[in-house]
């Protein structure tokens, strides 16, 4: 899916929490939307899922005009997964994930074996087909995590927009998480992902660095992860170099401007 | 699951209108009346009484039962709120006091009693609606429920206090404790309709209303609009809710505890939950019925007290359950 936001505003009441933002996302591109906390990272997910209208400007979805698509139309394209997403019932994880073809499903919402497939293939996309029958009260942090985000693959969506995809998961799950993102990438599916570890998002191939509710920098992690682009939105010191195995760019030697020293992210 | 507890819970719905039948302070033997009931002509009294009274009255009693479950049901799943039902939200409350005040004032020639029950149904679940929306809990909307049926109830109280004395009273506490006690044919030509379409609707919304659990945002991801379906939903409910209230006055309790009980056993999903508590709480309220009739025979308990000795304790246990 092709992602353009045109000069888009958005906020809640009064306060904008996205100013004119320009930004284009090509059909199979991997972005980490990075940022300190209130640049806006959360409200630019929630503007390209059309859950926020934005106040001013365009988003565009494969060229129409976001507002022109009716809800179940952008859910059938984009899978969402909220921060903390909820669920008042206990559902079992197949429930939940069945829930997520729902956008693809016609009147009266009976499950096709084309939908039954896709359900079984987004829980194994995630690793979750051996806990298909668990309720979700049972599960780890990071198996509801990925119970959630099956829930937005099991639509076969275009493009996934995912907060904080990575948080409170442990390394492993986000080695693996990060490895289906670049997969999903390469069949074609748009990732755009918020993530706070700069050096898990410098494993992304292209950046946007919101501060202040506007696009601060667009483009590959050499050109974003700078001194002077981490100092103007964060308000930090860092080190940046280069892994000597992978070329990726690393950040080293946080500092504040106080002059207060610590090591490490 | 949901299709093995619904062909379960069937067989046990029908041999349960079929007991009560049986069950009565005429003291007819079962065996005769079983025969009186399949071959009515061959004593015609035993006949009259087992086709004209019971039955009806054990039909409606089950769609009564099923109607406030399903209620309940919907309202859980729509506020996603466990302690949310037709009794709590206040709209079995503004259903009596609709029915009472037209009662009361005498006009019922020109507002019919039950469209003055669906009215009162009505202004109670928007007054609710409106003044304990917002938060996540919907913590706020079982308060304003609460705060809206006293008010209900004082002025349901004080229009029995107006009729005091005159026949207007006996027909104002059917409304306020419910009772199976007018069951005949055209109340259960007139229930079996609502209380049939309304269960095929809300199953066939079933995953969108499981879709609301996950949130208002989380809705709108599965590409379901939260305030259109939960005004849908709402209408649905209310109708069920002030139909019932229409045919047995204020029945508690059964719209709280049965989509619980029914929850415990098949889970969650509403697709399974739905029809699984129509079919419990139709059976629930069978049995109170029948309670009702024999324990105190040949004198009459209103069934609303059976269903609030069952459910309260049970509301109770729930209750400790969450909070612990």
């Amino acid at each position: 899916m092709r992602i353009v936001l045109e000069r888009v505003s958005a906020g809640y009441g009064k306060d904008l929490a996205l100013r004119e933002v320009d930004l284009e996302i090509g059909e199979g591109e991997l972005l980490a939307v990075i940022g300190p906390n209130g640049a806006g990272k959360t409200t630019l997910l929630r503007v390209i899922s059309g859950a926020l209208q934005p106040s001013a400007g365009t988003v565009y979805l494969d060229g129409r005009p976001l507002s022109e698509l009716g809800p179940r139309e952008v859910a059938r394209r984009i899978g969402a997964v909220a921060q903390i997403p909820e669920a008042s019932f206990d559902f079992t994880v197949a429930e939940l994930v069945e829930l997520g073809r729902l956008p693809r499903l016609r009147f009266p919402d009976r499950l096709t074996e084309r939908d039954r497939a896709a359900v079984k293939r987004a829980l194994e996309l995630v690793g979750l087909t051996g806990l298909a029958e668990r309720r979700l009260s049972t599960l780890s942090g990071g198996e509801r995590r990925k119970a959630f985000i099956a829930v937005a693959l099991a639509r076969e969506p275009t493009g996934l927009l995912l907060d904080e995809p990575m948080a409170h998961l442990d390394l492993k799950a986000q080695l693996e998480l990060l490895f289906l993102f670049r997969e999903w990438a390469g069949e074609g599916v748009t990732v755009v992902a918020t993530c706070h570890d700069l050096n898990l998002a410098a494993t992304f191939p292209r950046l946007a660095l919101l501060g202040g509710g506007r696009l601060l920098a667009c483009g590959p992690p050499t050109e974003v992860l700078t001194r002077e682009g981490v100092r103007e939105a964060f308000g930090v010191e860092v080190e940046v170099s280069r892994d000597p195995l992978t070329g990726a760019v690393q950040l080293r030697y946080f500092r504040l401007p106080s002059g207060t020293f610590r090591t490490g992210p | 699951m949901g299709l093995k507890a619904f062909l379960l819970l069937l067989p046990l719905a029908i041999g349960s209108v079929l007991g009560a039948v049986l069950l009565g302070p005429a003291g007819i033997p079962p065996g005769e009346a079983l025969r009186a009931l399949f071959h009515p002509a061959a004593s015609p009294l035993q006949g009259l009484i087992l086709w004209d009274i019971r039955l009806p009255r054990a039909i409606l009693s089950f769609l009564v039962g099923a109607a406030l479950a399903l209620s309940g049901a919907v309202m859980q799943g729509m506020f996603h709120n466990p302690l949310a039902s037709p009794y709590i939200l206040g709209v079995a409350g503004g259903a009596a006091a609709g029915a009472a005040g037209v009662i009361a004032a005498g006009i019922r020639d020109i507002i019919p009693v039950p469209l003055g029950a669906f009215l009162g149904a009505i202004v109670a679940v928007v007054a609710v609606y409106r003044l304990g929306r917002g938060g996540r809990t919907g913590l706020g909307l079982v308060l304003a429920g609460v705060a809206v049926g006293s008010l209900l109830t004082a002025l349901t109280s004080f229009m029995l206090f107006l009729a005091a004395g005159d026949r207007r009273l006996a027909e104002i506490i059917f409304w306020t404790m419910g009772s199976l006690g007018r069951a005949d044919w055209p109340r259960v030509g007139l229930l079996s309709p609502t209380v049939g379409i309304g269960l095929l609707f809300l199953w066939v919304l079933g995953r969108r209303i499981n879709a609301l659990a996950l949130g208002d945002e989380g809705a709108r991801y599965l590409g379901v609009e939260p305030v259109r379906l939960r005004r849908l939903l709402l209408f649905w409910a209310t109708l069920l809710t002030a139909a019932s209230v229409f045919v047995a006055g204020t029945v508690g309790f059964v719209g709280l505890v049965v989509p619980h009980l029914v929850r415990l056993v098949v889970g969650p999903d509403h697709r399974a939950l739905l029809p699984a508590a129509a079919l419990g709480g139709g059976i629930l309220l069978v049995w109170a019925d029948a309670l009702a009739r024999v324990v105190l025979a040949p004198a009459e308990l209103p069934v609303g007290i059976v269903t609030a000795l069952i459910g309260g304790p049970f509301f109770l246990w729930l209750l400790r359950r969450r909070l612990r």
